[in-house]
């Protein structure tokens, strides 16, 4: 029998987030990525690779089209009898808003799921996490240890802008947390016993807390046992477009794809059933990854390419990411250029960028 | 108690295509995989599908351990239904004896409880063996205009070629007044396609007399159809138009990937209105690098390419290593081209692998005579050793030169 559930949040509910564009038109858990993806895919099927089949997904706005994706789990084999995928979406109660503030808020409106969730571990993690975690190796981790709370983390800075630094003891127990410049970077993924997150959502009600990762946990680490595991792999979350666009060029990285995709456990998303892509007499394509669906007659250089994008002849791409349904007329030059769904970029149009700065153009756009 | 039907679908899946030599080896034809991430039976599965039929029962005979596994509970055709979906049927024993599906009429009759579970008023019969997108609805619909009590789907063919197939000579209305298997002298040039919409009550009435017939093939094409005609029964020709393709051997199949490249063909699977449904690979996008080169190719997910390709189908998971050149090939699930290996005009099944510098077929103008001259085919797993040369023609069985583990 599974040993956890788990609570996916499909925002960051205001906490690290900024203000971005990409977050218009979708909750992030939502914002497709890599081809054929949606970023919760990741963090889905660790998950459902690791043996976890309950889990709730917390909702705050724009989700239409992440509730499309997700149906009813089937593609991750959530459609169980017992647990599999559920919404959690918002609702009013008194004294709190109808639509969480923060993550605290949020998780307090789940509170109803985590008491009846059967398994004793409960996970948070948010769907913007892009990283392939073996949840069985976190759990037998957070067991060995004794832990209260399990805190995922990667070694370096180089995620997100924030980094919430800890500091360890040689058995992995954190015993401060400061801003600063130590090695250890949260990805905000927490194992908490389910006894213990109840008895924190109830002190979190009362005492009017904001956020999970400072208020369960760091303003915890004496009352309780709180331990960190290293996460290591390709990781990364991302939560505005520097970060998107940079997480996108990073899978034209071999060993980045061998990390994500081609180990042990597949990342798994909902099947559109697009026929192979098309390769035309005039394509020249280089160090690009390009879904199904697709037909190519122009040039891509450095590009990530969805399915069903339609790139005519002459046409010449460099640093692109191309959504579902693109379409790139005859001889348009786009450098740097993020193109959401439906996006038609007519004949000879000439768009730029930069890579710290990517271009975005909006959804349906027709430019 | 089950919903009645008012049409269920009989998928004849359980012949060998021994005319596929290595590649059904392992495994039955409908098994086969074609044009980069499908099987041959996800066409008539995903035509039933589209079709508005829920109900599929697939009759499993030679090597059925793949097609098994592939079809599953029917998920990726949505064909897992609470009342309906698809079935996997297997010749069985009864407390008398049991048998083997004699024929294709026989292995229909020996599943008539299984029909007859959903009281259908109409069966459709289907085969494992060919590429092609058909509304059966359509079909359907002209078998009850016509009030028939058999309607087959008939193709044009040129009248060359018509010989090759079964011939249905009919009226101006459509109606069938002859069937001929594969005439010398054809009066028509339309052929059947091995897809029949049956009125289940009559079509029972003639398994159940077919069989009592010891000397019968019990088979539609032989003994069914000819029977149903000399008594006069009503059946109407069904005129299909569009891409159809009989892939019962090495040269068709390869055509009928090829067909996929070349824009003319007719075959076109990128329709969003008629989607042929495949079960999933969860494989990324491909990667192309930085010194590949591919064009006029079809490819599918999961590959990583750094080698030429030019007219080439390369299944989900290929791996074409610097410096491959890919002429005309179809390169199977997962099968690896190494450095500076050559494959031209030739089929690698999956899983396959072509070691560095080794050359697997040739281009018909590098052959001195035209006789010489066919695609090659490496079997499921085989290795081709470095270095080594496998001429036209010539096939690899599954397995070959693999090293123990």
């Amino acid at each position: 029998m599974a040993k956890a559930f788990s609570i996916l949040l499909s925002d960051p509910f205001g906490t690290d987030s900024e203000t971005n564009s990409l977050a218009a038109f979708r909750t992030l858990a939502s914002e497709p990525f890599g081809g054929r993806y949606r970023l919760v895919d990741f963090i889905l099927s660790s998950l459902v690779n690791s043996g976890i089949y309950r889990v709730g997904v917390l909702t705050k706005s724009h989700y239409g089209s992440l509730m499309d994706h997700l149906g009813w789990g089937k593609d991750w084999d959530l459609n169980r009898r017992d647990g599999g995928l559920q919404f959690l979406t918002p609702f009013i109660r008194e004294n709190l808003d109808h639509n969480a503030k923060n993550n605290v808020d949020a998780l307090i409106s789940a509170r109803t799921f985590i008491e009846d969730a059967k398994e004793e571990t409960a996970i948070l993690a948010s769907g913007n996490l892009v990283a392939n975690i073996d949840f069985r190796d976190v759990l037998s981790y957070h067991e060995k240890s004794d832990a209260d709370i399990t805190a995922l983390y990667v070694k370096g800075r180089s995620m997100g802008k924030k980094p919430s630094a800890v500091k360890l003891e040689a058995d992995g127990r954190v015993v401060n947390a400061v801003d600063g410049f130590t090695d250890y970077t949260s990805l905000r993924v927490f194992v908490f016993k389910k006894e213990v997150l109840l008895q924190l959502l109830d002190r979190a009600e009362a005492e009017r807390w904001s956020d999970i990762q400072q208020d369960f946990v760091i303003r915890n680490l004496n009352d309780y046992r709180v331990y960190a595991y290293e996460q290591t792999g390709f990781c990364c979350s991302v939560n505005n477009v520097e970060e998107y666009y940079n997480a996108n060029m990073a899978l034209l990285d071999e060993k980045v794809r061998e990390e994500l995709f081609f180990g042990p456990y597949p990342v798994l998303t909902r099947v559109k059933n697009s026929a192979p892509t098309f390769y035309g007499f005039e394509s020249k394509v280089e160090n690009s990854l390009v879904a199904d669906g697709c037909t190519i007659d122009g040039q891509l250089k450095n590009c990530i390419v969805f399915r069903d994008v339609v790139v005519e002849k002459g046409a010449v791409l460099e640093n692109c990411i191309l959504m579902q349904n693109t379409r790139v007329e005859a001889d348009a030059k786009l450098t740097c250029v993020i193109t959401d769904k439906d996006v038609q970029v007519k004949e000879g149009r000439v768009l730029s960028g930069y890579t710290s700065y990517p271009f975005v153009v909006e959804k349906g756009a027709v430019i | 108690m089950k919903a009645k039907k008012e049409l269920i679908a009989m998928l004849l899946a359980g012949g060998q295509g021994s005319r596929l030599y290595v590649l059904t080896q392992e495994m039955a034809k409908p098994a086969v995989p074609f044009g980069g991430k499908y099987r041959i039976i996800d066409f008539p599965l995903s035509n039933c599908v589209n079709s508005g039929i829920d109900t599929v029962g697939v009759l499993t005979q030679y090597r059925p351990l793949e097609l098994n596994t592939y079809i599953g509970n029917g998920q990726p055709w949505d064909l897992d239904r609470v009342g309906g979906g698809v079935a996997v049927l297997p010749p069985y024993m009864t407390e008398k004896a049991g048998e083997w599906y004699k024929g294709t009429a026989n292995a229909i009759y020996q599943n008539i409880n299984f029909i007859e579970q959903y009281d259908p008023e109409y069966v459709l019969i289907l085969s494992g063996d060919h590429i092609y997108k058909m509304d059966y609805a359509a079909m359907l619909a002209r078998h009850k205009e016509a009030e028939a009590d058999a309607t087959i789907a008939v193709l044009n063919v040129p009248l060359e070629e018509a010989s090759r197939f079964g011939i249905m000579n009919t009226d101006a209305e459509g109606r069938i007044f002859e069937f001929e298997e594969k005439p010398k002298n054809p009066k028509s040039t339309k052929a059947s396609m091995g897809v029949y919409i049956f009125t289940w009550a009559k079509l029972k009435a003639y398994l159940v007399a077919d069989e009592q017939n010891p000397d019968s093939s019990n088979d539609f094409g032989k003994n069914i159809i000819p029977n149903m005609l000399n008594a006069g029964e009503k059946l109407v020709a069904y005129d299909f138009d569009g891409y159809w393709k009989d892939v019962g051997t090495i040269e068709s199949l390869w055509e009928a990937n090829m067909d996929l490249i070349n824009k003319d063909s007719g075959l076109k699977l990128n329709d969003p209105d008629w989607r042929i449904y495949a079960r999933n690979t969860s494989y990324p996008p491909h990667f192309v690098g930085s010194n590949a080169k591919v064009t006029e190719s079809v490819i599918s997910e999961g590959c990583s390419i750094d080698g030429n390709l030019w007219y080439t189908v390369l299944f989900s998971g290929a791996r074409i290593e610097g410096d491959a050149e890919l002429n005309s090939a179809v390169i199977m699930q997962n099968a690896v081209v190494k450095k500076g290996a050559t494959v031209k005009y030739a089929i690698i099944a999956q899983d396959a692998v072509i070691e560095e510098g080794a050359v697997v077929g040739a281009s018909p103008e590098d052959c001195e005579k035209p006789e010489d001259w066919g695609i090659a085919v490496v079997g499921r797993g085989a290795v081709v050793k470095k270095g080594q040369v496998v001429g036209p023609k010539e096939m690899i069985p599954p397995g070959t030169g693999r090293e123990e583990a």
